[in-house]
């Protein structure tokens, strides 16, 4: 139930604070919810990892697929050889570290408030 | 422990958001931003497959409704109840379009791109602010200030830009090329615009050989640098004949201007420009529709986002459409109901360098006219990124100013003296224009940079005017770098309205241009310039042998890529050759040659043998001249002189100073087509290289990014009509027939959106490259929401 309750807050208010906090504003996010929904580190990290890839992967994927990857292409290639599936990849896994790395620091305050 | 168990996570986070903080490339935005799919280049995403739309916008600045229709080739027709809101609406499309080419260009034009570039643009910065182009911006715009329909016009456009750079900051949508340089737009002014205009005169009248004149009068002599710099090639077919029209002109001043300066100048990096155009009308009398046809083709920087947008204006007062030049309001080339006007550069010399002699060691006093004079020393601050700024200082004499640290060289430049700025009320009036009075009134506002205009009208008349301020000069004054100690080596005013070279419906039945000498020698006021020889005889050799010529003749004729120079060359080339000495791979080479049409294509390796050979045959002939390329700047005599002396096989010219034997043209060329086989011997048994992979077109981005730049395998080279060169090129290519009603017909090597992620980016590349055209919707009312050749409709309310 936490769990879901965890990712139910990040998904929600990380979506919703997308444009209001900076790009990084989702570690925030992720570190309030883990400290509110008290799990163990480890799952905390990945529930956090799993939805925040979700939460900057989809938006990346519909962006590029609506738009043929054209900028994707042209942006990869500008940046070094990326593909745009990597490019993808790397926007994905970037959400990913954000939601997973602050939702370990959140759960890992609570633990060590509550000793 | 428990501490530790914290801060592993923390300190992995911190580190990741730092990271992340840093830019993928220099400068550039943060990665973690940039990648983003909230902030980063996914918001410049846009459909590929977009749905047809009907919008309703609210439009603040403008006085009245507004209707915007975007057709299937992604042109906006503009439908406004009055002038200023169809500016506004240019504006406010314009910056929708294209806010990061508009910024950048008026950055790069006031010597402000170090400030978001670093350091690697501070000369080119610091180039801008010597030549005192932000300066004479501002006196533009005081002259605008002056002029109340002007001011109007300018003010509506750049309000219009800003009205969109105001919604831009609420929705965050920056152009990725922002994104990319991490900076933000800044809002428009007339002064930008002002800029754009000088940056566009830059481009086109800043051209000058002075310097590389000079050093050859030095070391030739002034015998030699006249027999192998003629200023006029007998061959050209000038713009306007004598007919008779000049002989109660009295020849002003012959005297010729001695040349007093030795000392030699050194050389300098610079890669030539290759800007040109074709334009030209025929008569209904040559005809098939019996309607005249006016045809025009500028020829510049090929770049993405392209330098022109095509837009449709309409109001109760006017309905025009055709190109115009971002930065600026209006349209630059283009037609109406009732005439169509075209442009080509006028390619006279209007930038003179002077001596100066310096009276003191710092260089603060020069003597001029037998007094000490002191120069204006005006100070620029240039912002660098990430560094501190730069403050240099100008030295300004009465010539112009000074452009290199401690040099004793000025520069007197037309367009930075003060006389431009009346050039919009052209373009205005030729929007509205109904015929031949109303064009000839409307041209004559046009100062710079001077342009032949062609013009045709549904009436019948054609005509072409050689238009602008054009500077009285001495026999080869501006030639050769002048002393500049006294004002008696000054222009001496600029050439009569009613003198400057005209042609209005001549018998043969069209008028034409392509960058060569307006007129034969006997024309009364001496000039000099960079003038064009083989494109005109090809355009002249079209129209005056057809008739009945139709809008499809047109088409082949703007694309063709018959060679001039190649004709005239080859036969006797291959006539000097001594093929006794070639071997058997080499005469297959030259047979191939032999059967070659002259005609540029993108798929021949003909072109490639010729250009390679033609340019080692230059090489060794001006010999000569090439021993001081690295001490010298140094030019070499144009093309069809080396032809024409190639008359005499045994001129001096063909010896090698390296050989202790006399060379003679049969010598040369024969070592010249060695040197092509030795170069190209590997590339030859390629299958597949050709002229195109030779010519390596492209349409690159302003940035240079490859990765937002086109390459185009096309037809042509610098001397055919098709004047496809690197990336130089056929700019805009346009057709119109002035029947009734208006046809227009056109390609053009880009597209209207500048967004790298629009397929509208680009869309017009591949119709351009096959030399093919497309009929330009043109509209006297707005069409149906729902109508096939529409793709979007948009209402804005004020």
């Amino acid at each position: 139930m936490k769990s879901l309750l965890q990712i139910a807050f990040l998904a929600i208010a990380g979506w919703y604070t997308r444009f209001v906090l900076p790009w990084w504003g989702l570690a925030l996010v992720a570190a309030i919810g883990a400290f509110a929904f008290h799990q163990r580190q480890k799952r905390s990290f990945w529930l956090a990892f799993v939805t925040g890839a979700l939460l900057w992967g989809i938006p990346a994927y519909q962006a590029d697929a609506a738009n043929d990857f054209v900028l994707a292409q042209k942006v990869g290639l500008l940046l070094g050889a990326l593909s745009p599936k990597s490019l993808l990849l790397l926007t994905a896994a970037t959400g990913g570290l954000l939601g997973g790395l602050g939702a370990w620091t959140g759960s890992a305050i609570r633990y060590l408030l509550r000793r | 422990m428990r501490r530790y168990r914290l801060l592993l996570p923390l300190v992995l986070l911190v580190s990741f958001i730092y990271l992340l903080q840093r830019p993928l490339r220099r400068p550039g935005p943060a990665a973690g931003a940039f990648l983003s799919p909230f902030t980063g280049f996914r918001l410049n995403d846009v459909p590929v497959h977009p749905h047809r739309q009907t919008k309703d916008l609210q439009l603040s600045g403008l006085r009245d409704s507004a209707l915007v229709q975007t057709d299937t080739l992604g042109i906006p027709h503009i439908f406004a109840h009055n002038l200023p809101d169809a500016f506004f609406v240019q504006g406010y499309l314009t910056a929708r379009e294209r806010l990061w080419q508009l910024d950048f260009s008026a950055r790069a034009a006031a010597g402000r791109l170090a400030a978001v570039l670093g350091p690697k643009a501070l000369d080119y910065d610091k180039h801008q602010r010597r030549l005192g182009l932000p300066a004479a911006a501002q006196k533009i715009v005081a002259r605008w200030d002056e002029d109340p329909q002007l001011k109007s016009v300018i003010q509506s456009y750049s309000d219009g830009i800003n009205a969109y750079i105001l919604q831009l900051n609420h929705n965050h949508r920056l152009p990725v090329e922002f994104q990319l340089l991490n900076y933000k737009p800044e809002p428009w002014s007339p002064y930008k615009t002002a800029l754009i205009f000088l940056s566009m005169a830059k481009t086109l009248n800043y051209r000058n050989h002075d310097r590389e004149m000079s050093n050859l009068l030095a070391a030739l002599g002034p015998d030699q640098v006249r027999f192998l710099f003629p200023e006029f090639n007998p061959k050209q077919k000038v713009i306007v004949p004598d007919a008779g029209q000049w002989a109660h002109i009295p020849h002003p001043l012959t005297t010729a201007t001695a040349d007093s300066t030795r000392t030699p100048f050194p050389p300098e990096n610079h890669s030539p420009a290759h800007v040109g155009s074709n334009n030209w009308a025929v008569a209904g009398s040559k005809t098939r529709h019996k309607k005249p046809i006016l045809c025009n083709d500028p020829h510049l920087n090929l770049s993405l986002p392209s330098i022109w947008l095509p837009i449709h204006l309409h109001t109760p007062e006017l309905n025009v459409m055709g190109v115009s030049l971002v930065g600026l309001p209006g349209i630059i080339i283009g037609f109406n109901d009732h005439i169509a006007w075209g442009l080509t550069n006028a390619s006279q010399d209007v930038l003179d360098w002077y001596r100066i002699h310096w009276t003191d060691s710092t260089h603060t006093h020069y003597r001029l006219d037998d007094k000490d004079v002191p120069v204006t020393i005006r100070y620029d601050t240039i912002r660098v990124r990430s560094h501190h700024p730069v403050i240099i200082e100008t030295r300004i004499t009465y010539w112009g100013p000074v452009i290199k640290d401690s040099s004793d060289l000025a520069m007197k430049w037309l367009s930075t003296m003060d006389v431009g700025g009346d050039e919009l009320r052209t373009f205005l009036g030729l929007m509205r224009a109904r015929n031949y009075k109303d064009f000839r009134a409307a041209v004559e506002h046009f100062s710079l940079p001077a342009q032949n205009f062609v013009f045709a009208c549904t009436d019948g008349d054609i005509a072409i005017r050689v238009q602008g301020k054009l500077p009285v000069k001495n026999k080869e004054q501006g030639r050769f770098v002048q002393d500049g100690s006294t004002t008696r080596n000054d222009w001496h005013g600029f050439i009569p309205q009613e003198h400057l070279p005209e042609l209005k419906n001549p018998t043969r039945g069209f008028v034409f241009s392509a960058n060569q000498n307006p007129t034969p020698p006997s024309y009364p006021y001496y000039y000099n310039g960079d003038f064009s020889d083989y494109r005109c005889r090809a355009i002249y050799a079209t129209l005056s042998h057809l008739n009945g010529l139709s809008v499809e003749d047109m088409m082949r004729l703007q694309t063709s890529s018959y060679s001039f120079l190649a004709a005239d060359a080859l036969p006797l080339m291959i006539e000097a050759l001594d093929t006794s000495r070639l071997k058997r791979g080499e005469l297959d080479m030259l047979s191939r040659l032999r059967r070659w049409d002259y005609f540029y294509r993108k798929d021949r390796i003909e072109p490639v043998l010729f250009q390679v050979w033609f340019q080692q045959l230059k090489m060794r002939t001006w010999d000569e001249i090439l021993q001081w390329e690295d001490s010298l700047r140094i030019r070499l005599p144009d093309d069809w002189r080396l032809i024409a002396l190639m008359q005499d096989t045994t001129h001096q010219y063909f010896d090698l100073i390296s050989t202790p034997e006399h060379e003679d043209l049969s010598d040369i060329v024969t070592l010249a087509f060695g040197d092509m086989v030795d170069q190209l011997a590997e590339r030859y048994n390629e299958a597949h290289y050709t002229w195109a992979d030779y010519n390596k077109g492209q349409i690159r981005h302003l940035l240079r990014f490859d990765a937002f730049s086109r390459p185009v395998r096309a037809d042509g080279e610098a001397h055919t009509i098709n004047a496809l060169h690197g990336h130089f090129g056929p700019s805009w290519r346009m057709i119109v027939e002035l029947g009734t009603p208006v046809r227009a017909f056109a390609s053009w090597p880009g597209g209207v959106s500048g967004n790298p992620a629009s397929p509208d980016y680009d869309n017009w590349v591949d119709t351009w490259t096959q030399g093919r055209y497309v009929q330009l919707s043109f509209p006297a009312a707005p069409l149906d929401a729902a109508a096939a050749a529409l793709r979007n409709t948009e209402t804005f309310a004020p």
